[in-house]
C-alpha cells in the first residue's frame, strides 16, 4: 500500500484553496482581511507584480520523513508539516495572525484527498517567537500531521 | 521456626547486565548525535554549498557537544562562521524559503535511534 494523497497541490487546496491562487480555504478564512499566500506569489516580492500588503502570510508545505510506523519503513502514511509565516508592522499584529491561526489550526482533523489526517499538532522545533527586525515584524508557527 | 530468604539479582547475572548497559548506552546516544549533525550538515552543505559559495561559512559551523552523561546537542553553532544565521535558514524568511536541515535530519535519526537502542538492549539480554 502506497503512501495516501501524496499530492502538494491537494494539501495547498485544502488550506488556501485551489492551490493557492483564489484566497480561500481554512488558512484563508482563518485570516481574512490578510491573505495567505504560497512562496512566490506576494505581490510585490519575487518579482510579483503589485503592491506588498501591509500584513499577510506565506505558507510553506513540505512532506515530512517521519511516520508512526517508520520503524518498520512501510509507506502506508504521508506525514506533512505546516508552516505559517506572518508578515506585519508590529510584533502584536504577527501575535494576533499566529494567534487566529493556531485558533483553527490546533487538533484539526484536516480532511485531505479523501482522508482524514491526525489531529494537527504544534511544532516548536519549527516555529519562532514574533519579533521585531529591519522595519518589519515577523513569526512563525508550524503544524505537523499525518494522513 | 523461621524461613530465611535471601536473593541476589547477582545470581541471575544481572550484575554484569547492569555493568553493559552502562557501558553501551553513552555510546549509542553518541553514535547517533554524531550521524544526525553528519546528515544536518550534509542537508546544509548541498543547500548552500551546491549552487554557490555565498553561504559557505555555514555547514562548517554544524557540531556535536555532550551535555550531559546521555545527552548530545548537535546542529549548527552560533560562535562558528555563519552559525548565528541558523534560525533564518532553517525557518526561512520573507525572502528564503525554509531549509530545514536540522528539522530533516532529526526526522531521519529518530526512528534509528530507537531501533539502536532497541539493539542494543536484545544485545545485552540475549
Amino acid at each position: 500500500m502506497s503512501a495516501p494523497a501524496v499530492d502538494l497541490r491537494l494539501h495547498l487546496d485544502y488550506w488556501i484553496g485551489d492551490y493557492g491562487t483564489t484566497q480561500t480555504g481554512i488558512l484563508g478564512a482563518a485570516l481574512a482581511p490578510q491573505k495567505a499566500y504560497r512562496r512566490g506569489t506576494v505581490p510585490g516580492l519575487d518579482g510579483v507584480g503589485g503592491t506588498t500588503p501591509t500584513s499577510y502570510a506565506i505558507v510553506d508545505l513540505r512532506r515530512r520523513g517521519y511516520t508512526p510506523q517508520a520503524m518498520d519503513r512501510h509507506a502506508d502514511t504521508s506525514s506533512w508539516m505546516l508552516s505559517v509565516l506572518a508578515v506585519g508592522r508590529f510584533v502584536d499584529d504577527v501575535a494576533n495572525m499566529l494567534a487566529a491561526v493556531n485558533e483553527v489550526l490546533e487538533e484539526r482533523l484536516a480532511t485531505i484527498g479523501g482522508h482524514t489526517s491526525t489531529p494537527l499538532e504544534f511544532d516548536p522545533a519549527g516555529s519562532v517567537a514574533p519579533s521585531f527586525k529591519s522595519g518589519i515584524a515577523s513569526g512563525s508557527a508550524s503544524y505537523t500531521y499525518v494522513l | 521456626m523461621q524461613v530465611r530468604v535471601r536473593h541476589s539479582i547477582g545470581d541471575l547475572g544481572f550484575r554484569e547486565k547492569a555493568t553493559r548497559v552502562r557501558k553501551e548506552s553513552p555510546k549509542v546516544v553518541r553514535d547517533n548525535a554524531h550521524e544526525g549533525n553528519r546528515l544536518a550538515k550534509s542537508f546544509a552543505s548541498e543547500q548552500h554549498t551546491m549552487f554557490g559559495d555565498t553561504d559557505i561559512e555555514y555547514p562548517p559551523s554544524f557540531t556535536v557537544e555532550r551535555t550531559g552523561p546521555l545527552r548530545y546537542e548537535y546542529g549548527a553553532d552560533s560562535d562558528i562562521g555563519d552559525g548565528s544565521q541558523s534560525t533564518g535558514y532553517e525557518h526561512g524568511s520573507i525572502n528564503s524559503p525554509p531549509h530545514h536541515d536540522h528539522a530533516r535530519s532529526f526526522e531521519a535519526i529518530v526512528p534509528e535511534f530507537h531501533q539502536d537502542v532497541d539493539d542494543m538492549l536484545r544485545w545485552v539480554f540475549a
